[in-house]
């Protein structure tokens, strides 16, 4: 082995090239040169926190790792002292490399977003249910029977099966928050734009939420228990969104008010069952010695009963289809039992897709026309705002441009040409002349094919639409360059006097 | 399993009422306490009495687990006009975990300093687990020790027992009936 001598223990640290012309960079990240040190010990910001602050020398990614050392020395050096005297800048963690990933940790895919199942989920699956992501939950978009090629068969045959005789759809997703006290009613006739301290024990409501900036905010049903008892519904996608606006108001805004909120969404597995063999499936569920004929429940009706065999249940006469139809709800663990009780009894499973549909149909908004940018009266809903009483979002929603006749108002388009497919999100525009921005009068929100109707349905926000009814427009979508000719007609296409809700 | 750090058991399901107490309007502890023998805590945490445990779990807001299917109704009756009460009997999932490993596996998931010192016996947090909301509960140590249970809103329980079991992977997780 070749000896060495022992000149190499005689190095010394060289901080700085002598008599160097060029820039002298200390912190390649911040650019801070030696002349910037020296600058801050002349001024007085001799201290290694001072000369962070003054320089920033250490602050960038690296946290001074390539370059503080070099600086420190050189503040040595301005000010006579060692290295060790003139100390070094508290640390932060990091203090060694860390991969990315460790701080993500297990907090990725299905981990970093939560899914939500509900208590009949196995159930669906094993009838060969489709799912879909709604938010957080999964929910049946369709059940495939063997046969149907696509969605869509699926789909129109759960309408059909609903508008002829009967189907049940989990709606256990749709936010549930229940209400107590002896101000419960006041405090509801606050926080929605329609009354409700007036409902009556033993019946339910469809309820207007409003932003404070007077837009819609969210809708769903009400339902009085008792005096003092009211158990409300919201959308799937605001069920967090609502509850927490609720619990502002009750805190914050009207803590005068004796009520109490509690969210029980997870407490209840509830289904609506429509058609007009509706009743004979809920009566098959509900235990005997409860009559829920239109006399003793009529539409609307809602009140806690027994249900498969002494369940303590809770069933409530409203509808989104259209038809003659029942939410049926029970506590989560008998959700599965209810759903095979329901098949049992005759009814058809069915889906996102057909209820999507129906809803259409019907003319009934949801996330894609309450999407913030909504009026009430945009919805056709103007005189749900009561003059009587006060509520969020009642005072803004007053406002002249709220107020503009020629908003754009949600109406129902059908295509003038039969087979012709429609598109959400296709503009509308007149016959004649550019699809441009400038000549854009509204826009499609939701379509469907409508299996009851045997042609595709849109509903779109079309400026002053609600008095433009029969008025021919294009539908364009520059997008594919597609673009269909459409009349405009009422937004509610099944039965508009209603009267299918009363079986 | 004798290696595992970490044995988790699905517990089975329990009455559970939510009691929120409406403002000035009468006595919820005082009433809490006749009627279970034990006085209901002002701050998060947990006691029992009678067959029930009572968990405080928010300003005037009280989990009352246990006892007899009816115990809603009983809080119903009990509370008439003094509090709102809820039947959460099927809303929560409950998870129960010991072993020797257990506080560390926890400390992976919920964002709660778990010191014994200040995460005891009869301490409850209400946190976040794998982005879930859950109640934390430290139970008095058993047979098999240190013991803790942990409750998730019922629809959560799957992505909830995926993100324990990913926690406590590496110290060996035993699945208990």
């Amino acid at each position: 082995m070749p000896a060495s001598g022992a000149e190499s223990a005689g190095i010394e640290a060289l901080w700085q090239v002598p008599d160097s012309q060029g820039k002298a960079f200390v912190d390649f990240q911040n650019d801070v040169t030696a002349p910037d040190v020296a600058l801050a010990a002349r001024e007085g910001f001799t201290a290694v926190e001072h000369l962070k602050r003054y320089t920033t020398l250490g602050m960038a990614t690296d946290q001074g790792k390539t370059s503080n050392v070099v600086g420190l020395a050189l503040m040595a050096a301005q000010t006579g002292r060692s290295i060790a005297q003139t100390g070094t800048t508290v640390f932060r963690p990091p203090y060694t490399p860390v991969a990315v990933g460790v701080f993500a940790g297990h907090h990725r895919g299905r981990d970093f977003k939560p899914t939500r199942l509900t208590p009949a989920h196995a159930w669906a699956k094993a009838q060969g249910a489709v799912f879909v992501e709604a938010g957080e939950w999964m929910r049946a978009a369709y059940f495939p029977q063997s046969g149907e090629a696509d969605w869509q068969t699926s789909t129109n045959r759960e309408v059909l099966t609903v508008r002829s005789a009967c189907g049940f759809c989990d709606v256990t997703t749709l936010g549930k928050i229940d209400v107590q006290g002896p101000d419960a009613g006041k405090f509801l006739d606050f926080v929605y734009a329609n009354a409700m301290a007036g409902l009556a024990v033993g019946r339910a409501r469809y309820g207007l939420m409003l932003r404070e900036d007077g837009l819609v905010f969210d809708d769903g049903t009400v339902a009085r228990l008792s005096p003092t008892h009211f158990v409300i519904t919201t959308t799937t996608a605001n069920a967090g969104r609502v509850l927490r606006h609720m619990e502002f108001c009750r805190q914050v805004l009207r803590p005068d008010l004796c009520v109490c909120i509690e969210p029980v969404t997870d407490q209840w597995a509830q289904f609506a069952v429509a058609g007009p063999h509706a009743r004979r499936v809920v009566a098959s569920v509900v235990d005997p010695g409860t009559d829920i004929g239109n006399a003793a429940f009529p539409f609307m009706a809602a009140a806690e009963m027994p249900m498969l065999g002494g369940v303590a249940g809770r069933l409530f006469r409203i509808s989104f289809s259209g038809e003659m139809a029942y939410e049926v709800a029970v506590p989560a663990r008998h959700g599965e039992a209810l759903a095979q009780a329901l098949h049992a009894a005759g009814a058809v499973p069915y889906g996102l897709e057909a209820l999507n549909v129906m809803r259409i149909e019907k003319g009934h908004p949801t996330g894609a026309e309450l999407d913030g940018r909504t009026s009430a009266a945009d919805l056709g809903m103007g005189k749900m705002l009561s003059t009587k009483k006060e509520f969020i979002g009642r005072a803004m929603a007053q406002r002249p441009a709220l107020l503009d006749p020629q908003r754009p108002q949600l109406v129902g388009i059908k295509p003038v040409a039969g087979g012709v497919a429609l598109q959400a999100g296709a503009h509308m525009v007149p016959l004649d002349g550019p699809a441009d921005a400038a000549h854009d009068q509204g826009h499609v929100s939701s379509v469907a094919y409508s299996a009851t109707l045997g042609h595709w349905i849109g509903l779109a926000f079309v400026a002053g639409g609600s008095r433009r009814i029969g008025e021919r427009m294009r539908a364009v979508n520059p997008l594919q360059g597609r673009e269909a000719e459409v009349e405009i007609v009422s937004k509610v296409f099944v039965d508009p006097e209603g009267s299918r809700l009363h079986g | 399993m004798a290696d595992a750090g970490v044995t988790l058991r699905r517990a089975e399901a329990r009455p559970m009422a939510g009691v929120a107490a409406f403002a000035g309007a009468g006595d919820v502890q005082g009433a809490l306490a006749q009627a279970f023998g034990v006085a209901a805590p002002a701050r998060p945490g947990r006691v029992e009495g009678q067959g029930v445990a009572i968990s405080c779990v928010g300003a005037g807001h009280w989990l009352v687990a246990g006892g007899e299917a009816g115990l809603p109704a009983r809080l119903r009756t009990l509370l008439d006009g003094q509090a709102a009460v809820t039947d959460q009997s099927d809303m929560w999932d409950v998870t129960c975990l010991h072993g020797s490993s257990v506080r560390e596996a926890l400390a992976r998931c919920v964002q709660v300093d778990l010191h014994p010192s200040r995460f005891g016996a009869g301490d409850v947090a209400l946190t976040r687990a794998g982005h879930l909301d859950v109640i934390l509960w430290c139970m008095a140590d058993g047979a098999v020790g240190e013991r803790f249970e942990i409750a998730v809103w019922r629809s959560y329980a799957g992505s909830l027992h995926h993100a324990l079991h990913a926690a406590a992977g590496a110290f060996g997780v035993h699945v208990a009936d």
